[in-house]
């Protein structure tokens, strides 16, 4: 631009086309948001169209009277916007289904979709990613990052699925994967395209407390079901469509002040990644600790993607001398990252403390693998988990084997929670909707031999027991100490 | 008394001086770069990165010195094509220009660091040398501590003698001092920018081959987002112009990041040797520009 | 001072291009109606294009668009520091963070509605980018940069990481407005944001502050000779900057949902914008605009192009494919075409005027001995 130009007479000149624009952009706009009201009034059959279009047209038989078109309506985003008003579309699209429900549950539906309210009435219900054949299930997990980088994610995503085949009350579920690189935004990016692209009945999570509950807070906003390892429980113990399938770290926290007193220490370090979603787990094992006659010795928290000098700072200061004689045991509750870094700068100045804690990551054998041969865990290293150690697969589910001959532990962990799943995908029946599996997982318990039992008659962390796997050096991999241990 | 010692002084100190010698090496990198061709080089952290690369990609599949030489090597052909073709085409643009080109090459390079392994991708670096050789104060001396210092120390010596006793190396200097003087006593400017820039590459992987295994392990890019500003701010102690400056600049920026790193609890304030590297920077730049270690070597 | 390291640039005596209206080639031309008529068609084509594009799919679609208005925001903010007034900013990922982490707290700490969020957000930028500015004025050039690059490290590792203002690891939340949720309709949010920043940026650059900044750009000594005020001008810039660089954080947040430390690296934010305002072309509102569209569609369909061709690495690593190729564009830019895209827009925009097209005009930003040095 040439600034020169004497002032006057150009803006003039200028000002017209670029209020042309300026017009024309918030003539956009405002065809955006007139097309969302005439997609409603059309009953929601192109409003959001989650799949609505799909499930009405693809479902012969029973499901034909489920209404596609309820889709959104459920999801019902809030009431706000083109969710909102697909989901006004929803009370319309309903009527269908009093073929099947009769009068009443339309009326019923058709209010709830008015509302634009996440209804579980039975009548009427959202069965986006649901077809006559299959049910699409959305995972996301760290596949890389400062999670357990593993293509084992990928490849392991859909075993247990494949080996079942079409056995979920004739559907087979088919499985998206995408990688939240163990960072809250990218995950909710993740779910966001597992929903919005790939039209998936629900939300599976595969570790890290934060992407958790990222996504289990974007899934609850649009009405899908999500279920995941138990973490924290601020801020999704309240949502509806929320499970978790195994003990919150709270809840945890208690049984591994337990173990540690058990294991005959005195004196308990803890050391966190600094995250909001961290604080329950942190003040109920502080506590927990206390009542059960352990010393905190210290208690810290790290930036959660710290650098190696940060957690060679940590090492050192972790290494009192307590610790160094080994009278200390260490509870870290961070990335895989971190604590390779953290016991690997404590082993390089000869401390090796005794390590214990939870962790579905932690207790990978990638952790295993990259700090066995520094000797770091030779004080030993115990991890809560979901899932049982690779020893004891054949002895709790020789099929893993057979299905997926070189199946790793994540491979392991995956086919664990997709078991756990199925159950509760065929208790929600044939007619399969999002409400309908919420209310057939609420209340309900379930056992599959893999996870610990899980029972939602209390709310909607289902873990009843823990395993504990231990680092084994010779073999470089975590093995299974103990199974469904509901206290120590 | 050891324990209060060892901790919050005795093993930053040690670390300090290990990983501000690599810092060191690098601002050494710097400071030629900038005398002969008066280019802020913010290449420079890859050419550390690429030097770790070429060193721990190959380390398994051939005897341990090849690997570093592979290492160095790759480094020393970045820092060489990156003059031959950003640099030299911008010969006697604006300044700014050429920043902003060498960021270009960093980033170029940083995304096929990223192809290798996403982000925040660990990347193991076993150490050179197991064992520890001795106790100090309470902290742990390794071997590997010891190697490292000690083979950056002396590429740093070696250095200092090139550019203060040698023909070639004072030939540079007087490079930067009158470039059209220079030309007119036959000194070859393009030869000159070619060997500083090929050192420049060389310390850099140098010091990439030789940091990791002090932190077991390392991410993509680690050269920029760890390195490149302690580095600098070492050239910026040494005056820019100062090699021994520049290598006692890192020496300095090792000892503050540790130091800060051990003593402030990263759960009250997070990232303080980052915070202690920005107050020196400006500390130096507004006070005392020309350096507190400068002085022309 | 940095001056005593100062010996005289390349860019030698500075020399305004003192370009009038009356030397300029399109003067005295006007359209005929059709011209005119052939005018409003190139403007309308592309609206309607872009209107069928977000409309005919996914929801994708849109978050894209959203995303490159974004990077637009942030590239004309850094297009203000270097552009502008030749001072370098390696440290955007601050800028940007401070706004994208401000706007979150305000709207789900705060619980304030998400414009207050954007205008808390556009002051507290402007806030930083002043005292940066403080340091700039005793700081020039070359080392001025390493500052903002320190700086923009201690906001990566310290304040993005304070729990009380960004909720450390679990990421801060940023809700969009109500009727707004959808991508589609955020989507019109970001583009009324950037409309509303190339408004400003383009009176700013009309007006008596814009002449000023040129003169600085050229040389801080000889403006201030001219009766310049050097200390004024370089901090209302820097409050400029950082102001864009506010909005374009709030409009991050609320498109992301969730925001934490490692969005804002400096690799992925400080380098990449920096290198869509160079290929955009520096002082060319339009190029930076359109390059910050063709690099996000490039990383939406480079996976299918790669799929197409049966390159498997292309199809997943895409993303780090086009940041490689910008860099390679980048530098080509600087060595070949120093207006960037700028280049092709520019003239289309004068001819939208009503003027003649005609490729060459004026000076390059950062041309052969031109404006831009800033010296050490």
């Amino acid at each position: 631009m040439t600034p020169s130009r004497p002032a006057p007479a150009w803006p003039r000149r200028r000002l017209a086309p670029m209020l042309g624009l300026v017009a024309a952009l918030v003539l956009a706009a405002c065809g955006q948001k007139s097309g969302v009201h005439v997609a409603a009034g059309n009953g929601g059959a192109a409003g959001a169209g989650n799949g609505a279009a799909i499930s009405a047209g693809d479902q012969g038989g029973p499901a034909a009277g489920t209404p596609g078109a309820a889709a959104t309506g459920g999801a019902g985003a809030a009431g706000t916007g083109g969710a909102g008003a697909a989901g006004a579309g929803a009370g319309g699209g309903a009527a269908p289904a009093g073929g099947a429900a009769g009068g009443g549950a339309t009326a019923a539906g058709a209010g709830a979709g008015g509302a634009g309210a996440a209804a579980s009435a039975t009548g009427a219900g959202d069965s986006t990613g649901v077809s006559n054949d299959t049910i699409a299930i959305g995972i996301h997990a760290p596949a890389t990052g400062a999670g357990a980088p593993a293509p084992s994610f990928d490849q392991g995503k859909d075993k247990y699925f494949n080996f079942i085949g079409p056995t979920i009350n004739g559907r087979t579920a088919k499985v998206f994967f995408e990688d939240d690189g163990y960072n809250p935004s990218q995950a909710v990016a993740a779910c966001k395209k597992l929903v919005q692209v790939d039209h998936v009945f629900m939300l599976v999570g595969g570790g890290g407390t934060d992407q958790i509950v990222a996504c289990a807070q974007y899934a609850a906003s649009v009405g899908v079901p999500y279920v995941a390892e138990g973490v924290t429980e601020a801020g999704v113990n309240t949502l509806k469509s929320y499970f978790a399938e195994s003990m919150s770290y709270k809840t945890q926290g208690t049984l591994l002040a337990q173990y540690i007193k058990r294991q005959g220490f005195s004196q308990v370090e803890m050391i966190r990644g600094n995250t909001q979603n961290f604080e329950d787990a942190h003040s109920g094992f502080i506590t927990a600790a206390k009542s059960v006659g352990l010393q905190v010795a210290r208690d810290d928290a790290v930036p959660k993607d710290a650098d190696a000098q940060t957690m060679s700072s940590e090492a050192a200061q972790m290494c009192t001398l307590d610790a160094r004689a080994g009278k200390v045991a260490v509870y870290p509750l961070m990335s895989p990252k971190l604590f390779i870094n953290l016991a690997g700068a404590a082993a390089g100045q000869q401390c090796y403390p005794r390590y214990a804690g939870i962790g579905i990551t932690l207790g990978l054998n990638v952790v295993a693998q990259a700090l066995c041969p520094t000797g770091a865990l030779k004080n030993g290293a115990s991890f809560f988990s979901p899932f049982q150690g690779l020893d004891a697969v054949d002895q709790v589910d020789p099929d893993f084997h057979k299905a997926y001959p070189n199946g790793d532990d994540i491979g392991f962990a995956l086919w664990g929670a997709e078991k756990l799943l199925t159950a509760q995908l065929k208790a929600a029946g044939r007619n399969l909707t999002r409400q309908g599996f919420v209310a057939a997982v609420q209340g309900k318990s379930f056992n599959t031999g893999v996870y610990p039992a899980v029972d939602f008659s209390q709310g909607h962390f289902g873990g009843t027991a823990v395993h504990v796997l231990k680092a084994d050096c010779g073999r470089s991999q975590y093995v299974t100490e103990a199974q469904n241990a509901r206290s120590f | 008394m050891s324990g209060v010692l060892a901790f919050e002084v005795a093993r930053p100190v040690v670390l300090g001086v290990v990983q501000g010698a690599g810092v060191g090496l690098m601002a050494i990198g710097l400071v030629l770069i900038y005398k002969s061709s008066r280019v802020f080089n913010f290449a420079a952290g890859e050419f550390a990165t690429v030097g770790a690369f070429g060193f721990y990609l190959t380390k398994s599949h051939v005897p341990f010195l090849v690997a570093a030489l592979i290492g160095v090597l790759a480094a020393l052909g970045t820092g060489l094509l990156t003059e031959r073709l950003v640099i030299r085409p911008l010969a006697n643009r604006p300044r700014v220009t050429l920043l902003v080109a060498t960021a270009a090459v960093a980033i170029f390079v940083i995304a096929f660091q990223f192809l290798a392994g996403a982000q925040g991708k660990l990347f193991g670096a076993k150490a050179l040398v197991s064992g520890n050789a001795f106790r100090l104060v309470g902290v742990f001396v390794s071997w590997q501590e010891i190697v490292i210092v000690v083979v950056l120390a002396a590429s740093g010596a070696a250095l200092a003698w090139f550019f203060g006793r040698t023909d070639l190396g004072l030939a540079t200097l007087a490079t930067s001092q009158e470039p059209t003087a220079a030309r007119l006593m036959g000194i070859r400017l393009n030869r000159v920018a070619m060997l500083t820039w090929g050192l420049a590459g060389a310390l850099g992987g140098v010091a990439g081959v030789l940091l990791p295994p002090l932190t077991q392990n390392f991410t993509p890019a680690f050269g920029t987002t760890d390195l490149l500003i302690p580095a600098f701010t070492a050239a910026v102690l040494g005056g820019m112009t100062s090699v021994p400056g520049a290598f006692v600049g890192g020496l300095v920026l090792g000892l503050v990041q540790n130091l800060t790193q051990f003593n402030v609890s990263s759960n009250r304030l997070p990232g303080a040797p980052s915070v202690a590297v920005l107050v020196v920077l400006v500390v130096v730049l507004v006070v005392r520009p020309t350096g507190i270690l400068g002085r022309e070597a | 001072m940095a001056r005593t390291l100062e010996r005289p640039s390349a860019g030698g005596t500075p020399s305004p291009p003192r370009t009038t209206v009356s030397e300029l080639p399109g003067r005295g031309f006007q359209p005929t109606p059709a011209g005119w008529a052939a005018r409003a068609g190139a403007v309308l084509a592309p609206l309607m294009v872009g209107v069928w594009y977000v409309r005919s799919n996914a929801p994708v679609r849109s978050d894209a668009l959203a995303t490159a208005a974004v990077i637009a925001i942030g590239a004309l903010s850094l297009n203000v520091l270097v552009g502008y007034t030749g001072q370098i900013s390696l440290g955007h990922q601050a800028f940007i963070g401070i706004g994208a982490f401000t706007s979150a707290y305000i709207i789900s700490e705060s619980h304030q509605p998400f414009l207050v969020g954007v205008v808390v957000a556009l002051l507290v930028g402007a806030v930083q980018a002043v005292v940066l500015g403080l340091i700039a004025l005793r700081v020039r050039g070359l080392y001025f940069a390493l500052v903002t690059l320190a700086w923009g490290k201690v906001a990566e590792q310290c304040l993005f990481r304070l729990k009380s203002f960004t909720r450390g690891g679990a990421g801060a939340e940023a809700p969009r407005p109500s009727g707004f949720t959808t991508d589609k309709a955020y989507l019109v949010v970001c583009l009324v944001g950037l409309a509303l920043i190339l408004l400003v940026d383009w009176r700013l650059v009309a007006t008596k502050a814009g002449r000023a900044m040129q003169a600085l750009r050229e040389s801080p000594q000889v403006a201030a000779n001219y009766g310049v005020d050097v200390k004024g001008y370089t901090l209302y810039a820097f409050a400029v900057a950082g102001a864009y660089a506010g909005v374009a954080g709030a409009l991050f947040a609320s498109r992301r949902l969730t925001v934490q430390s490692g969005d804002f690296d400096f690799a992925g934010i400080a380098l990449t914008y920096l290198i869509v305002t160079v290929v955009g072309g520096l002082r060319r509102r339009g190029g930076i605009v359109a390059f910050s569209l063709l690099y996000v569609l490039g990383g939406e369909y480079l996976p299918d192009l790669a799929r197409a061709i049966g390159v498997r690495t292309i199809e997943v690593n895409a993303g780090y494919y086009i940041q490689a190729l910008s860099a390679v564009l980048a530098i080509l830019t600087l060595i070949f075409q120093p207006d960037g895209l700028g280049t092709i827009t520019a003239p289309v925009g004068r001819w939208l005027r009503g003027e003649r097209f005609q490729l060459a005009h004026g000076g390059g930003a950062l041309g052969r001995g031109g404006g831009g040095d800033a010296r050490p």
